[in-house]
């Protein structure tokens, strides 16, 4: 692989470009199914773009209070690790552009950069509601990581290898994705709510509790970098469905026999991506908000449990 | 761990209007609650003391956008009882009609802000979905879906014609009580929900007693408190009404008295005008009434009191109103020390406050001396002109 197939493939496809684009529309998706849930008509399919240029367009404020070098960064090392990602899920019909030993545990620690950033950035804010904030989102990390990764521990088990490539094949050949073995679906519910944590979505919409701490560690945040954090935000909701979709339902593969195959597997691939943002909609929907002492013990007892028992099952084999 | 102070107020998405909560916090507990009003002072007493009786229910129907029919009935009221004038009974029916529809729409509407307060958006949404037939309805019954101006002193304004509306009416409310009923076991079953609400703000019956908390707030603590029952008004004593009381002083209580009273008031507009009896709707007043009326109104968020002097002539001397509110309020203290901040809004919301109902007076605060300062109109002008703030000229 040549300098230019790395740089197209980290800026347009499967990267930056890429992402962002697929991210928004699926943050529209997310806002659509919520307003026909709640009654409402929703907003029109180009508004998340519209959102984040005219966030663009505005000014940047820093606020004297604030750290300035680590309010600044803090956005931006969330989205560099948000869009390094899908490098190294592989998409359709080839195999991911950065695939190494070992990805697997990469991927765990560039899903839990956004989150660390918005804690940052929100302490480095100089605001009451920013600290509280993100002491919350540190709280909301120390309780959600610990399943995420025993879920990930379970799948590695389970394929006996640490890459992603591996955990695909290992789903095509057997013929059953891991989430019909009763390790991979208890693994898959653990992993799952860790995601809606990570996405910060009810019930777990604690970081940035609108009516209790106004936005939370995005209080002091305005134009350019709060587009940032915004865009982060919808490229998780892309990246986590998907990565998801990869380890827990066989992953994006489009098989080349025949045409028909083809279709076929086209559109099952795009029906697992939205059929899991489905559920990830309608979860935050039909749940409120949960105090964050009620999550800590929410995912340090039972999913954590959960995510255990799925671990030992896969050592009894099944 | 050091004390921080968490500002919720003056403008906080959890307050729907502008009133100052400073939470002092240790983490995330509260250990000390300070409150400061005054931010949508209006002055409508003073208003109220340059109108005339006939003027002053438009005026003090504005006091609370919510129970914008409690505070002219209230009124009235007032009047009547200093001048002893009687209403005729028609007039008492049609003032029950619409206090309790008006009940329906501000415990629906308080439903709703309140699942938006705990994050669960979609209730919300269905909560206000719900109270929009309501609305729609006194838009037919009154021409308004708020500040419907239906009192005037010694009656009722306008005349509803029940033989056409009455089908209309009970259609709405038979259309709704399943959805609400619905919604009120969504709220008391989801687990989520309930790790929200029970347990949380406890105001025990002995604190409600010694707060003098009233409505939904003293009946969720079990404090048997209601003027509807009391001290019958209007048309309650023919109509009947069932208390709704829950024990455990908690927002679960308090959210379980308001949707219990929703579908009691259905019952009580059912009976209400299956017995509204025919004639006139008001009495024409000979003379202003003179000497001193008090008015007493359960409105949705408790007892609504009206105190008038009036003199003999058209224009009142006095005019003091104490609206429920102001004695929930200070109930918050013991409800909200030892919390989470996250449990703020909620217990906050939970006794429904109204800020705008409540302010009566605006103080100004110098930051830098931390004390009080009372200004003379002169002084106040000098705000408004240049390099001329007397705060500094008196330091």
């Amino acid at each position: 692989m040549n300098l230019v197939e790395v740089i197209l493939s980290v800026f347009l496809f499967p990267g930056f470009i890429f992402t962002s684009n697929i991210g928004l529309f699926f943050a529209w998706v997310n806002r659509k199914i919520l307003a026909r849930l709640q009654w409402r008509v929703g907003p029109p399919i180009y508004q998340p773009w519209v959102d984040i240029l005219k966030l663009l367009s505005k000014q940047t404020i820093i606020p004297s209070t604030a750290h300035k070098a680590a309010f600044i960064l803090a956005p931006m090392i969330g989205f560099t690790a948000t869009f390094v990602v899908p490098l190294m899920l592989p998409i359709v019909y080839s195999a991911p552009v950065f695939s190494f030993l070992g990805d697997l545990i990469v991927l765990v620690y560039l899903l839990a950069l956004p989150g660390i950033a918005l804690m940052v950035g929100g302490s480095a804010s100089g605001n009451p509601y920013g600290s509280v904030g993100s002491s919350r989102e540190m709280m909301l990390l120390l309780s959600y990581e610990l399943p995420f990764i025993i879920a990930i521990f379970t799948v590695v088990a389970k394929v006996g290898g640490l890459s992603i490539t591996g955990v695909v094949e290992h789903q095509i050949e057997s013929g059953t994705c891991l989430f019909f073995t009763a390790s991979g679906f208890l693994a898959f519910i653990a992993a799952f709510a860790s995601s809606l944590a990570k996405l910060s979505l009810n019930p777990f919409e604690i970081p940035d509790a609108k009516t209790e701490i106004v936005a939370g560690p995005y209080t002091e945040y305005s134009g350019g970098l709060l587009a940032i954090f915004k865009l982060t935000h919808a490229m998780l909701l892309c990246i986590l469905t998907w990565t998801l979709v990869t380890l827990f339902f066989g992953g994006l593969v489009v098989d080349f026999t025949s045409q028909v195959t083809v279709v076929a597997s086209s559109v099952l691939c795009v029906v697992k991506l939205v059929g899991l943002l489905f559920v990830v909609s309608i979860v935050h929907g039909i749940n409120p908000r949960a105090r964050i002492d009620q999550t800590l013990k929410f995912f340090w007892l039972y999913l954590t449990a959960i995510a255990c028992g799925g671990l030992i099952m896969v050592f009894l084999g099944w | 761990m050091p004390e921080t102070i968490i500002p919720i107020g003056p403008y906080h998405p959890a307050l729907k209007e502008p009133e100052f909560f400073q939470l002092i916090v240790e983490g995330e507990k509260i250990v000390d609650v300070k409150m400061r009003m005054g931010y949508i002072h209006r002055g409508i007493e003073f208003l109220a003391s340059k109108k005339t009786i006939h003027q002053i229910p438009v005026l003090v129907e504005r006091i609370c956008g919510i129970c914008s029919h409690c505070h002219p009935t209230c009124f009235c009221q007032a009047v009547e009882d200093a001048g002893d004038i009687e209403v005729p009974d028609r007039a008492r029916y049609i003032r029950t009609i619409i206090a309790e529809l008006e009940r329906i729409h501000s415990h629906l509407l308080w439903a709703g802000v309140a699942a938006h307060l705990i994050g669960y958006d979609t209730l919300f949404m269905y909560f206000w979905r719900y109270r929009e037939p309501v609305c729609n309805l006194f838009e037919l019954l009154t021409g308004n879906r708020q500040n419907y101006a239906m009192e005037c002193v010694g009656g009722v304004r306008r005349d509803i014609d029940f033989k056409m509306s009455k089908d209309k009416i009970l259609k709405v409310l038979s259309e709704i009580k399943p959805a609400i009923l619905r919604l009120a076991n969504s709220i008391a079953e989801d687990p989520v929900v309930k790790a929200r609400m029970v347990g949380i703000g406890v105001l025990s019956q002995h604190d409600a007693r010694k707060y003098c908390v009233v409505g939904p707030t003293a009946r969720g603590s079990g404090l048997k408190i209601d003027v509807r029952i009391c001290e019958p008004y209007d048309a309650y004593k023919e109509v009947g009404v069932d208390m709704k009381v829950f024990t455990e002083g908690d927002a679960m209580a308090r959210t379980l008295v308001r949707i219990h009273e929703v579908l009691e008031s259905m019952e009580i507009i059912g009976r209400a005008i299956d017995a509204i009896p025919n004639g006139p709707i008001q009495v024409e007043l000979k003379e202003p009434p003179k000497g001193e009326g008090v008015g007493k109104v359960e409105a949705p968020r408790g007892e609504d009191i009206h105190y008038v002097a009036l003199n003999g002539t058209v224009i009142p001397e006095r005019l003091k109103v104490r609206a429920p509110s102001y004695v929930n309020l200070p109930s918050l203290t013991p409800q909200l020390i030892g919390h989470d901040i996250a449990d703020a809004p909620i217990i906050i919301g939970a006794v429904d406050p109204c800020m705008s109902c409540t302010d009566r007076m605006v103080s100004i605060v110098d930051r830098k001396r931390n004390d009080k300062v009372i200004l003379s109109l002169e002084e106040l002008a000098q705000f408004g002109r240049k390099n001329k703030n007397p705060l500094k000229v008196r330091r």
